[in-house]
């Protein structure tokens, strides 16, 4: 089968400063694929250039067999939906139209939304749990409830592919658990391919599919979350002391931080020399 | 209550058609008023028989006060719009039609006209057309980078061209002659008396196929409000849809200022106050400027020409005294 996303020799550096280097990685339809590293360690470029924000320097970027750059912004819109970390709200118009305008790349200049149009809408609405909130101007929401109306409007873009880059940053718990069911449901459900970046390994490691650890630009590994998230590569790739063990809950690793770091910051007098 | 998927068409047609009824009222006085006091039955038969009608009323009406009416009604459009584009293109809400320079590469070639002696139209006109392309041009091609929307460069590109502009047009006023002044004057006030009909076509010429561009551009407008990375990801070619747009927005308000003059205000006022009411939109918003814009310029300059004994007063002096005190109202209210 076509993966959904192949990443062959990839490059990318800005100027003096390399961020991706001889990347090769290949998403599977329907996957839900986690990016997980340490910061600078050019997570967000990935997705950026998947996404068609950033040109790489070398190397290709296939979706569904077509290379990236012989897509047109509209034709890429089809199979390929961002949810961005944060959304301006300096003009804040209503959930319903903020989803909608996800139609966007399916529509014609001057043609409005047709009924079909909103119905898609309004089913992403649901899946996203925010048509209670239809009406609502953006700018009176949580958090977490802007968050999922961004993802629905990426679901209303109908694409094959939804990127998002830290989704579940800024949300608290209860909000994090839904957004990541609310993903893991899209690929489920609609068999779309869910690419996102974060920095919570235990999320991470209980939604992820497939992990890919990135250090310094360069593939620590991909593969399941039982084979990348182990001590050994995890110290390897944070450079800093961890504790992994088996989740008492679901069957995958449990990351744990461990405090200090070395003898000197345990025991702050205890003095070298 | 509408269907829901025909509620955006009924918000556009109906906003439409309400401004478009005001603007109907606005231009009727505007015909109907003025220092010449006729009977209304004058009025209404020569409006009826057209301009081929004889008489005195017929010609005042047709000759003079039509044209400036629509003159107005043109420019009003063209400096709302033009001010709506550059608030969501440069996502600041102190952004104006005459952002970028085009005002005062203008008045510099204006000025320049009428110290040369020419006649308002063609040729002062020519000359502030030939000004504000120039100072576009300057802004647009010189500055740095090759994203127009990227950082605040263009924006301040355009504040220095403008302060330049600024400096040789009270140089050209410090050495004018007193007898030119007064048109200057008027002219860098914005002054719609000047307007003759058969330069109309020209400017309606301009004019109306740049609303066009812009109502198509409705939707990619909206998609630029939500950031330009996320216009992007949802279909926008954001470097062609940001060129097309500053370009057709400058060349429209270049059209306008030479020839009605810098008529202030209106294109930083009626933009905020239609988005106070109907919301960010660009699609009920483009219309409703178009409309409102038009309303709002006939119904200034009929003031400007009829205060009672002080003669006429230039258009932009009434825009201000009115959207000023208006505007900071609707503030408050928004504060509220």
């Amino acid at each position: 089968m076509t993966p959904a996303v192949r990443i062959t020799d990839l490059s990318h550096s800005y100027g003096e400063n390399q961020v991706l280097l001889e990347v090769n990685v290949s998403v599977d339809a329907g996957a839900f694929f986690t990016v997980v590293g340490p910061n600078g360690s050019g997570k967000t470029t990935l997705i950026r250039i998947v996404a068609g924000l950033v040109r790489p320097l070398r190397g290709t970027v296939e979706l569904f067999g077509k290379p990236l750059n012989a897509l047109s912004r509209r034709d890429l819109a089809r199979v390929l939906a961002v949810v961005p970390q944060e959304a301006p709200l300096d003009f804040p118009f209503r959930v319903e139209d903020v989803v909608l305008m996800g139609r966007s790349p399916h529509l014609g200049l001057l043609s409005l939304e047709k009924r079909r149009d909103y119905e898609i809408a309004r089913e992403a609405m649901e899946l996203a749990e925010v048509g209670h909130l239809r009406r609502r101007p953006m700018d009176q929401l949580s958090g977490g409830e802007r968050q999922r109306v961004i993802i629905a409007r990426a679901v209303c873009q109908q694409p094959r592919i939804i990127l998002l880059d830290e989704p579940t940053s800024s949300l608290d718990l209860a909000h994090q658990v839904k957004v990541m069911e609310i993903m893991k449901a899209l690929t489920r459900r609609e068999g779309i391919t869910v690419i996102t970046v974060s920095h919570d390994l235990n999320l991470a490691s209980i939604y992820g599919e497939t992990i890919l650890l990135l250090k310094a630009g360069r593939v620590l590994g991909t593969g399941l979350p039982r084979e990348i998230l182990t001590v050994e590569r995890l110290e390897e790739a944070f450079g800093c002391p961890l504790l992994v063990d088996e989740n008492p809950v679901v069957p995958v690793p449990r990351i744990t931080v461990i405090p200090g770091n070395g003898p000197d910051l345990r025991r702050p007098d205890c003095e070298e020399h | 209550m509408f269907p829901a998927h025909r509620r955006t068409i009924f918000k556009i047609g109906g906003t439409s058609l309400l401004l478009a009824a005001l603007l109907a009222l606005c231009v009727l006085l505007a015909l109907a008023l003025g220092p010449t006091r006729q009977d209304l039955g004058a009025l209404i038969s020569a409006l009826i028989e057209g301009p081929s009608a004889p008489g005195l009323p017929a010609a005042i009406l047709w000759e003079i006060r039509f044209p400036r009416a629509v003159a107005a009604c043109l420019a009003g459009a063209a400096l709302s719009l033009g001010g709506l584009v550059f608030q969501a293109l440069l996502r600041n809400p102190l952004a104006e039609p005459y952002i970028l320079g085009v005002s005062g590469g203008s008045a510099v070639g204006a000025i320049l006209g009428f110290m040369a002696g020419l006649s308002r139209f063609p040729g002062v006109s020519a000359l502030a057309f030939a000004g504000g392309m120039t100072t576009l041009a300057v802004v647009l091609f010189l500055r740095p980078g090759s994203n127009p929307l990227r950082g605040d460069s263009l924006l301040l590109a355009g504040v220095m061209v403008n302060a330049f502009c600024s400096a040789l047009i009270m140089f050209l006023v410090a050495v004018a002659e007193d007898a030119r002044l007064h048109s200057i004057l008027f002219w860098l006030m914005g002054d719609l008396s000047g307007t003759t009909p058969e330069h109309l076509p020209l400017l309606a010429g301009t004019l109306l196929p740049c609303f066009a561009v812009l109502l198509a551009m409705a939707r990619p407008l909206n998609l630029l409000l939500l950031g330009e990375e996320t216009a992007m990801t949802m279909g926008v070619n954001v470097r062609a849809a940001a060129t097309l747009l500053l370009i057709t927005t400058s060349l429209m308000v270049s059209a306008t200022v030479c020839s009605i003059g810098l008529v202030g205000f209106v294109g930083l006022v009626v933009p905020h106050i239609l988005r106070s009411l109907l919301g960010p939109d660009h699609r009920t918003l483009v219309p409703a400027c178009i409309l409102g814009g038009a309303a709002f310029l006939v119904l200034c300059d009929l003031l400007a020409r009829s205060v009672p004994d002080l003669g006429e007063i230039p258009a932009g002096v009434v825009t201000a005294l009115i959207g000023a005190p208006l505007f900071i109202l609707l503030l408050q209210r928004a504060g509220r």
